[in-house]
């Protein structure tokens, strides 16, 4: 009697999350789900929709410039990702450091990630500017270039460019999440590997780095999911150029669905790359799960 | 500088901006010696450990181990080994690899870590563990643990910080029959940093007693025990402590009067047969007479003319099991007087006493110390 008003009470609670989640993830989640089975067009004139079959999913795997998008993302994905794990945890590492004015420090790293992302790709679009952007004016003073270039108009240089960007702003949010791990290993175990007789390196590869990879690994996968969904900061900073040369999976759906209007065949892509990031989170899970077991005291 | 001393801290001082936490500490120390340094929170025992293992740096001073300066060396080059009251074993390591992880650090050959971690291992009674985590050990396995980390290299000399504090009571008796066992099987040179004086006086070979900093006696447990040279160090060490009563003593042929005052309007009167008068040469002085609760008893000692009796009002009776402790009120103190289990002695009611006069101390009733 008790035990199912318990219940009902349960699902009345939960209720409106599950509506909300149901109205902006699960119905369109479907709805792309399906379109990727048809031959649908977004146009004026409403024509039939036919289901297809697997037909706009044999196309996107054998798609080249598909596949070259998917290369592309990935290229961005570990090297931007890996950047800010290396930069996050150097920088935390520094900020745990007692010194003059660290608590301040320790505030001002956080500003980067508060920008928006928009703001940002604009910033270091100007910053990258060809004709008085600061980044050609620093190098050109230092005399390491000796003409102004255009960074992001080179197809050779432009997706570094925005990975750089990338990580100048995503960095703030590993290095503050190692910096929140680091302060709660025990003093005592740093003491004890210096007297067994481990230097600075054996010890935060030995002790401190296996201590904070439980956190440092939960912030490793989000930022993983979304540098694969990398979107915004190319649409601003290159559109997807020069020479499609920054466009990535996500931007390669975009344009199948808004700009060619191929809704059907963007939804196969779309879901592709939802399956890639799936797989990446349960690869992720399972090291982390697998860290978990040994870091915990 | 005798040449065979295993430590030996001279002058040393500590300070942390104004705060002077040690001043000036000499200490030595034999091979082979368990010395003990005991006191009440904040005596600096602690730093004092942490200056020799060099993980403080001294503000002056000397510190030598096994005849090297080594004040100013990193604790990795001091050839030493401590255990940490939270053991600070690695998380993310085996027990196996807890324990070789200094001989790993070393570069030892493979064969040689295994065989040495698995003698240590035999010795404390842990081989069944090697592969297990920390966060899968007891407490008391976990400070086996940490004693293997540091027997496992050999060490000129050993450093416990209070080993033994997060143990639950039981075990920590266990645990600390375990280390005395350990010490006694390899002869090991260990400092060892307590605040409790029962493991100080059941594990030492010598006793440093400290308190705000400063050294106040080194001594054998029987010394501290029976000879402190102040008031402080009577009163921190034995359990329960030296009860400390103001009294007057009075030389005169042979002998020194004692009279101590009850709250009953009477004073007790004893005979110290022992302690030459020529002690108190200046005449009757106040002092403050101390004497162990078990040289207030009940019972018939054996020690004949040393012994006094007086009648005593029994102000509380607490049964402890193999003894009953009885609360006296005494020279303007709770004296407490150690009886046998099955005295017939009820609360309230009066009852005599037998003071055991042989093993009186006298301190100076302003400075504490021993007179």
């Amino acid at each position: 009697m008790f035990g199912r008003r318990r219940k009902q009470e349960k699902w009345i609670l939960l209720a409106p999350a599950i509506l909300v989640l149901a109205l902006i993830t699960l119905i369109p989640l479907a709805n792309t789900f399906w379109l990727s089975f048809t031959d649908t067009r977004i146009s004026a004139i409403p024509s039939p929709v036919r289901f297809i079959g697997l037909e706009n999913y044999i196309y996107a795997l054998t798609d080249p410039e598909f596949r070259e998008a998917l290369y592309r993302t990935l290229y961005f994905t570990i090297v931007s990702v890996g950047l800010e794990g290396i930069l996050g945890v150097a920088v935390a590492v520094l900020l745990n450091q007692k010194f003059r004015g660290h608590l301040i420090l320790r505030a001002l790293i956080i500003l980067p990630w508060a920008v928006p992302t928009i703001v940002n790709a604009v910033a270091w679009r100007l910053i990258y500017h060809p004709d008085y952007g600061a980044l050609n004016s620093l190098l050109f003073q230092l005399g390491l270039i000796s003409d102004y270039r255009s960074w992001i108009g080179d197809p050779a240089t432009a997706m570094n460019m925005v990975i750089l960007a990338d990580v100048w702003k995503n960095f703030p949010l590993v290095a503050y999440v190692a910096l929140a791990a680091l302060q709660t290993v025990p003093a005592d175990l740093n003491k004890a590997a210096a007297i067994e007789g481990a230097g600075p390196w054996k010890r935060f590869w030995s002790i401190t780095l296996p201590w904070i990879m439980g956190p440092l690994m939960v912030v490793m996968v989000l930022r993983t999911i979304e540098a694969f969904r990398v979107f915004d900061i190319i649409y601003v900073m290159t559109g997807g150029g020069p020479a499609d040369s920054t466009k990535t999976a996500s931007f390669y759906v975009y344009q199948e669905y808004f700009n060619y209007l191929r809704s059907g065949s963007g939804a196969s892509y779309a879901v592709l790359v939802a399956g890639i990031s799936a797989v990446l989170i349960l690869f992720y899970y399972s090291s982390a799960k697998r860290q978990a077991t040994g870091a915990t005291a | 500088m005798p040449e065979n001393q295993i430590l030996s801290v001279e002058s040393l001082q500590k300070t942390y901006g104004d705060v002077h936490v040690l001043k000036d500490i000499n200490v030595a120390m034999e091979p082979g010696e368990f010395l003990v340094l005991v006191g009440p929170s904040g005596c600096g025992k602690s730093t004092l450990l942490s200056c020799i293992s060099g993980l403080t740096e001294v503000s002056s001073g000397t510190i030598r181990i096994a005849g090297r300066d080594c004040t100013h060396m990193e604790p990795a080059n001091r050839d030493i080994a401590m255990v940490f009251q939270s053991y600070a074993l690695f998380p993310n390591m085996s027990v196996e690899r807890n324990i070789g992880f200094g001989l790993e650090v070393r570069k030892v050959a493979e064969a040689e870590k295994k065989a040495k971690v698995s003698e240590v291992a035999d010795l404390l009674k842990i081989e069944h563990l090697l592969q297990r985590r920390p966060a899968e050990l007891s407490g008391g396995q976990r400070q086996r643990v940490a004693m293997g980390r540091a027997l496992v290299r050999d060490p000129k000399l050993f450093l416990f910080d209070e080993p033994l504090s997060n143990l639950d009571a039981k075990l920590r008796v266990t645990m600390r029959t375990e280390i005395k066992r350990i010490h006694q099987a390899t002869g090991a040179s260990i400092v060892y940093v307590t605040h409790d004086q029962i493991e100080a006086m059941t594990l030492a070979t010598r006793i440093v007693v400290m308190k705000d900093g400063v050294v106040q006696q080194i001594g054998t447990p029987h010394e501290i025990y029976n000879k402190p040279v102040n008031a402080f160090v009577a009163d921190f060490m034995g359990a329960p402590s030296m009860n400390l009563m103001k009294g007057k003593a009075t030389p005169e042929e042979g002998h020194i009067r004692l009279e101590i005052p009850t709250p009953q309007g009477r004073s007790v009167s004893l005979i110290d047969r022992k302690t030459p008068s020529q002690s108190f040469r200046n005449g009757p002085q106040d002092v403050l007479i101390g004497l162990r609760p078990e040289a207030m008893t009940d019972q018939k000692l054996s020690n004949g003319s040393a012994l006094q009796s007086a009648e005593c009002l029994l102000e509380v009776v607490e049964p402890a099991g193999a003894d009953t402790y009885a609360v006296i009120h005494l020279g303007e103190t709770e004296a407490i007087a150690r009886l046998s289990a099955d005295a017939p002695v009820q609360a309230g009611e009066m009852s005599s006493i037998t003071f055991d006069l042989s093993k009186v101390s006298y301190f100076d009733i302003s400075s504490g110390n021993r007179l």
